[in-house]
């Protein structure tokens, strides 16, 4: 009995350390947004001063002012959420369109098709070509330059592929003999039961969507239609001076407006995530587990 | 497995969700398609009237630059563009491609493959990247015959810069050009007077101001809170200085006695100017952290270092030093061109601008595109470049300009006007006192700039492995100063550097060298 006591008192012991090491950890992942984020309501002045700034004295929203001075921001924000929300639909369709068939043992070429896939992982086209395909496309300067030439992630294809393979044949078969044709079976029968797979994927796509700079850059010339993330790369470049031009006195904006634009680049992300976090994590595991 | 039923809502949710992805899809197949016609139909646009226009009409011309604002500057209503096509009775676009050097040269190299670049385009870098493959393989016009034609193109260019932007000797682009005799030093004169010393001449000078600048308390606050020189890995400009100071020489290679190209490494000015930053750093009259210190300049704007090696001009528009000058009356900035009576020269630009083939069809397209530049350089308008808007940007006072709203300028003039200004120094007559001193200094020292003899040239060796080689000398040099290598372990680096590559390249230069000596000269 004095053991199971004493062995109590140890766990209570190890607990208390080990909770307050894990709030420690949180607090380490949790302190750089906020001081992003703060850092992004304080007077220019306050964060010279200071260097780091958790609660601001004295709260402005002056950056967000210079921010929405033009329609520049707001603008390439909803670019970027267009680019996301349609972009996810695209990957999600073709991927899904792609995956199934292939997951089906009786498709014919189903390993010469399999084959090809991977070379793509293994091999790219590089650059240049690239290039020559999105305009032989007529995309430059389009928005299917953003979501064309990456409509199906051939590594993500192939993890929803093994996921539609786990699921029970005979699930199938039943709808066939309920009068079920190939594409009921996908829309009624399939889909529905790999919603955590799904949900994980979307949000890959969505994330790589969201983060994307490089299409812009390469195939868009008209600025109206970047997203955010070329004018938070082009602000963070400029304020650490990587873009000086001393003979013509360039405008440096203050420190504040960079944290201005990664919080607003970050905040919708941050705002969504704990929605889909639960499909994610629970789909994490299936898919990888089973994959 | 713990699969996620789907209830009978959830699936129709799920069905109208695929059906409008479909439809999305659909809809963005037709979109992409009648999208697919209207840029290449407004490419035909652009070029159509370029080349059919009749001769009285106004010229287009289309511009491919770098954006270096934090916003794109508005084409449609721009006062500036509006002043420039009256000027010159042309048509102007541009395009701006955001990001680093990095994003530039790759856009710049898909848009050199596909040929879809501008009639007038910048090259960020020039000698190192695949222009150079284009250019020999013919993509783009030899400017070089035409310059001469030019009032202001004839005579705005250093023969020193038009030499060293050539490639096999002639010229296939016009430099942004930077003043040659640019790097200096620039050092706190209040401080200098403080402690009651001259002027800085010679590299011993250097050395007293470095030390009473640590020592004297310069800044008379009765705390010994002050250090001489600040700096980062590559000492700033100061090496070169520093070499050329001692040794006449600047950079991997000079010319010698037989005319051919010798390693500069193992003379004994290079390693004595190695030997003096070491003393610097041994008696602590330089920052210890030079070696990580990404950003040197922020110590001498804080009033803790006195001394920087960098570009004049550079040092004296910075907008950090012009705060240091506001915020502390006392402060006051000494400038020095040369020390032992030498200078480290620079190539002499930033970036070339190039002319396309594939853009400019005719040579009578490319003359007027000369045209235009030569007039963007004519004083009226580089007023325009240079100050903006009269009125908005700038007033005249006595015929001098004085800023208005230099904020505007920078975002909404200077990104047009940045690829057309080639004038390297241009004075007026109410500079500041101290940017008229670097202004006179730059052109009066421009004979006594050393140049290195390879920028005039490209090495396929130096393209291939320049990087490499210099880190490795970066970190020796680093090393060095540190005083963890001594004059021997320098000896047997610089051997093992020659092999891994330094001689090769020295052979690539010298046979150009071997070419070209006689028309350099």
């Amino acid at each position: 009995m004095i053991k199971s006591i004493r062995t109590r008192g140890a766990a209570g012991w190890f607990d208390w350390i080990n909770g307050l090491f894990l709030i420690l950890f949180s607090l380490a992942t949790l302190v750089p947004f906020l001081f992003v984020i703060s850092s992004s309501f304080v007077t220019t002045k306050e964060l010279v001063e200071k260097g780091l700034v958790i609660f601001p004295s004295k709260i402005t929203l002056a950056a967000y002012q210079y921010l929405f001075s033009t329609r520049l921001i707001p603008v390439s924000l909803l670019v970027t959420v267009f680019i996301t929300v349609v972009g996810t639909l695209i990957n999600m369709a073709f991927t899904i369109l792609m995956a199934y068939p292939l997951s089906r043992r009786t498709l014919i070429g189903r390993d010469r098709i399999m084959q090809l896939v991977v070379f793509s992982i293994l091999f790219s086209g590089g650059m240049i070509p690239t290039f020559f395909v999105v305009e032989w496309l007529g995309l430059l300067d389009t928005y299917g330059a953003y979501w064309l030439p990456g409509a199906i992630s051939a590594f993500n294809m192939i993890l929803l592929k093994n996921f539609f393979q786990q699921l029970p044949a005979g699930l199938e078969e039943s709808a066939t003999i309920d009068g079920c044709n190939d594409m009921q079976i996908l829309t009624r029968i399939v889909l529905p039961l790999s919603m955590p797979a799904i949900a994980t994927f979307s949000l890959f796509y969505a994330l790589g969507h969201w983060n994307a700079y490089f299409n812009a850059i390469m195939y868009i010339t008209d600025a109206g239609k970047w997203p955010i993330q070329v004018w938070l790369r082009q602000i963070v470049i400029l304020s650490s001076g990587g873009l000086g031009e001393s003979d013509f006195l360039t405008v440096v904006p203050p420190q504040t407006v960079q944290y201005a634009v990664i919080t607003l680049s970050v905040a919708p992300l941050l705002i969504v995530y704990p929605f889909i976090q639960k499909h994610f994590s629970q789909g994490m595991l299936l898919g990888s587990v089973k994959g | 497995m713990n699969m996620h039923w789907a209830t009978g809502k959830k699936s129709i949710a799920w069905m109208t969700a695929s059906v409008m992805a479909i439809t999305m899809l659909a809809g963005c197949g037709s979109s992409d398609q009648s999208a697919s016609g209207s840029p290449s139909a407004s490419a035909g646009g652009t070029s159509a009237p370029a080349s059919g226009k009749p001769a009285e009409g106004p010229t287009t011309i289309t511009f491919m630059t770098t954006l270096f604002g934090a916003q794109p500057p508005q084409i449609e209503g721009s006062e500036y563009i509006k002043k420039a096509e009256a000027y010159t009775n042309t048509k102007l676009s541009y395009t701006f491609v955001p990001g680093d050097n990095m994003a530039y040269e790759n856009k710049l190299n898909v848009s050199l493959a596909s040929g879809d670049l501008a009639m007038v385009t910048v090259v960020t870098n020039y000698k190192g990247g695949a222009i150079v493959n284009g250019i020999r393989n013919g993509q783009f016009w030899e400017v070089g015959p035409y310059i001469k034609n030019y009032p202001n193109l004839s005579k705005i260019f250093e023969p020193s810069t038009l030499a060293n932007v050539a490639i096999d000797g002639k010229n296939y682009s016009l430099p942004r050009p930077r003043p040659t005799a640019r790097n200096g030093l620039v050092y706190r004169k209040d401080w200098l007077d403080a402690v009651g010393l001259p002027e800085p001449k010679t590299l011993d000078d250097v050395y007293a101001m470095a030390k009473a600048f640590t020592e004297k308390d310069p800044d008379k606050n009765g705390k010994n809170d002050t250090f001489g020189l600040t700096s980062n890995e590559v000492f700033n400009a100061g090496f070169d200085i520093v070499t050329a100071a001692l040794g006449n020489r600047v950079g991997w290679y000079s010319v010698g006695s037989d005319n051919k190209l010798h390693n500069n490494f193992d003379t004994k000015e290079y390693v004595d100017a190695l030997q003096f930053f070491r003393k610097l750093y041994a008696e602590k009259l330089m920052n210890q952290d030079f070696a990580t210190q990404k950003s040197p300049i922020d110590a001498f704007v804080q009033g803790k270092a006195g001394i920087v090696f960098e570009a004049l001009d550079g040092m004296v528009n910075f907008g950090k030093v012009q705060e240091m000058l506001k915020n502390n009356p006392n402060a006051k900035l000494g400038l020095a061109s040369t020390i032992n009576g030498k200078t480290s020269a620079t190539p002499g630009y930033n970036g070339v601008v190039v002319f396309p083939k594939s853009a400019i069809k005719t040579e009578d397209q490319l003359k007027k595109v000369l045209s235009f530049l030569d007039k963007m350089n004519d004083e009226s308008m580089l007023l325009l470049n240079l100050w903006g808007v009269e009125g908005k940007n700038y007033s005249l006072k006595d015929g001098s300009p004085e800023p208005l709203d230099r904020a505007d300028f920078a975002s909404n003039v200077a990104p047009f006007a940045l690829p057309l200004t080639l004038a390297p120094i241009v004075q007026w007559p109410k500079d500041s006192a101290d940017a008229k001193k670097y202004k006179q200094l730059q052109l009066d020292n421009v004979k006594n700039a050393v140049s290195d003899p390879t920028w005039p040239f490209s090495s396929q060796t130096y393209t291939e492995k320049g990087s490499d080689l210099t880190k490795k000398l970066n970190d020796a040099r680093v090393k060095f100063v540190f005083g963890e290598m001594d004059a021997a372990g320098w000896a047997a680096f610089v051997s093992d550097w020659k092999k891994q590559g330094g001689d090769k390249v020295m052979e690539e230069f010298n046979v150009e060298y071997q070419k070209n000596k006689d028309t350099l000269k």
